[in-house]
């Protein structure tokens, strides 16, 4: 049974699944996400999120579950293709034919309109170097040319495999802003990425992924919350006792580091706490919130920083 | 499977086909050459056969076929890489994106390759012969055989069986790269079975491996004593279906991981 939410969300998936042989690449996977979002999809090496897009994709068929991308099952990727587009695991074209070419030789296959390669390659700023062979391209040209052919239908959904990987700094702007830019259209964008500190600034959903399983899906300023912190420093050490007993008192987990409480509790809990350290007696120095990074809560989800794949 | 084709025509740009194709002509081109010049300066008894099998009316199609096999191979390799590439180079995922009918895109693409086979051999025995007409004008040959109504009868039978033939190899090359989904493991693979597994076939046990279908496509093309024309024709039909079918299964149930 499908429910008006699955039907709504642009990508939806039910206890899906696959193994290859004995592996297991996803495995009961329970993800949602809504229209017109940018989702930042992380997780470590071979945590299972390209099996993911290829699943969506209709390229790799699930051995378990159901998925919905669009309001159509996966089953019939026909219902759903014309409107995604998707780069994956990087851009992959012929490298004897020019960047126009190779674009030509989508949009006739996706019966799209030719002018169109034109204007994305104005747009990803490859108009310049479009009748140049793709093989003389940088890495950095190479990954523009796929966003520009993920772009050909004129997509609803964008599945975007590591987009800005060999992009200098300011090629990561463009994409970054081009990214905003769709979401501003209505656009939904579903982004595979290693790089947290980039996943953070544009992300507002997020799908946390390890061994194939979702370790969170959700509004991305949720991953964080539960995992901010208060750092309050009393005028005098002897003081930490009243303030821990404070704290104490409202169920709250602390710790002492050098003369200050750190207590992890919503930011809201900053005012109160404030108002009962005077009361008591207490004056605080200072009084600061700490908001725990996408970086720090990821590989707090993760457990450990083992995994060194992954950078901010 | 429109889209497809249409697709598939903008890659005819590429240098890998045009190689292919040159490769073809100049080899059919040269072959017609230095087959005229063998036999009428090399004397002996094979340049005596093969001088006289020239004066006659089969003598253009009996030239050319010389150099057919050489002709095939290239259309096994070049067929056979630009299928495996599409899974070498990652670009099916992109092409499976925008065609997710898979048959439509397998049958767009098989189709493509064939016109571009059949377009290459027929530029190839189009320069063979006029090469052979230059040479043997050159060489003091009469060719007069050549143009009789019988010759160009079996020139245009040579043609027929040709394209046949290589729209049988075309489809055991995309076979073959549908199975390894690879580029180079297709070349090495359709050339190994082509070249040396059927011929030690053959040898082991002659009266199985003649319904092979490289022999088969072969006996269609070279007008094989082994087989009758009708068997070679029945059997080339009976395995391109296989091929085909084959390929489509593999191609439209398999996981693109590429």
């Amino acid at each position: 049974m499908t429910s008006a939410t699955d039907r709504d969300a642009a990508i939806v998936t039910r206890k899906l699944g696959k193994r290859f042989g004995r592996r297991t690449a996803v495995d009961g996977l329970d993800i949602n996400v809504p229209r017109g979002t940018v989702c930042g999809f992380v997780g470590p090496n071979a945590s299972g999120k390209t099996t993911t897009i290829r699943i969506l994709l209709g390229l790799v068929r699930p051995t378990a579950g159901t998925a919905r991308v669009l309001g159509s099952s996966i089953d019939h990727p026909r219902a759903y293709l014309p409107r995604v587009g998707a780069l994956i695991e990087g851009p992959a074209f012929y490298p004897s034919l020019s960047g126009r070419k190779n674009l030509e030789a989508l949009a006739r296959l996706g019966s799209h309109d030719l002018q169109r390669a034109a204007q994305l390659l104005d747009l990803v700023g490859l108009s310049e170097r479009g009748d140049d062979r793709e093989s003389t391209y940088s890495m950095g040209m190479k990954q523009r040319l796929g966003i520009a052919g993920a772009l050909l239908p004129d997509p609803d959904l964008l599945l975007l495999d590591e987009p800005t990987n060999g992009l200098d700094p300011q090629g990561i702007q463009e994409i970054r802003e081009l990214m905003c830019a769709l979401r501003d259209q209505g656009k939904t964008l579903f982004v595979s990425s290693h790089i947290l500190a980039e996943v953070e600034q544009v992300a507002d959903w997020l799908v946390i992924l390890k061994d194939g399983r979702a370790l969170f899906c959700g509004p991305a300023q949720d991953v964080s919350m539960g995992r901010s912190e208060l750092v309050a420093v009393p005028e005098e050490r002897a003081q930490l006792a009243v303030l821990a007993r404070i704290v104490q008192d409202h169920g709250f987990t602390f710790g002492q580091e050098n003369g200050s409480l750190r207590v992890q509790c919503p930011v809201s809990f900053a005012p109160r706490l404030n108002r009962l350290a005077a009361q008591a007696g207490v004056t605080l120095v200072e009084l600061r919130t700490s908001q725990a990074s996408l970086e720090e809560t990821f590989f707090e989800l993760i457990g450990g920083k083992s995994d060194a794949s992954l950078t901010a | 499977m429109l889209r497809s084709l249409r697709s598939e025509l903008v890659k005819f740009r590429r240098p890998s086909l045009l190689l292919g194709t040159t490769a073809m002509v100049g080899f059919m081109g040269f072959g017609a050459y230095f087959g005229i010049d063998r036999a009428v300066a090399g004397g002996g008894p094979m340049g005596g056969r093969m001088l006289a099998e020239l004066r006659t009316s089969q003598g253009l199609v009996a030239l050319l076929g010389h150099v057919d096999l050489v002709v095939t191979a290239i259309v096994l390799i070049t067929v056979s890489a630009n299928f495996g590439a599409e899974w070498s180079q990652g670009t099916l995922r992109n092409l499976l994106v925008r065609e997710p009918r898979r048959l439509r895109l397998l049958a767009g693409k098989t189709v493509a390759l064939l016109l571009y086979a059949l377009g290459s051999a027929a530029l190839a025995i189009a320069v063979g012969t006029a090469v052979a007409f230059v040479a043997a004008n050159d060489h003091g040959l009469s060719t007069t055989p050549w143009t009789s109504s019988d010759g160009l009868s079996d020139l245009l039978k040579f043609a027929g069986n040709g394209a046949l033939s290589i729209v049988g190899y075309s489809l055991l090359g995309m076979f073959v790269a549908v199975l390894t989904r690879s580029a180079p493991a297709a070349v090495g693979v359709s050339l190994a079975y082509a070249l040396v597994v059927e011929g030690l076939l053959v040898s082991l046990v002659p009266d199985q491996a003649q319904w092979l279908p490289g022999q088969v496509f072969t006996a269609l093309a070279s007008s094989s004593t082994t087989i009758s024309y009708w068997q070679a024709l029945a059997a080339t039909v009976a395995w391109g279906a296989v091929l085909l079918a084959a390929g489509g299964a593999l191609f439209r149930f398999r996981d693109v991981t590429a």
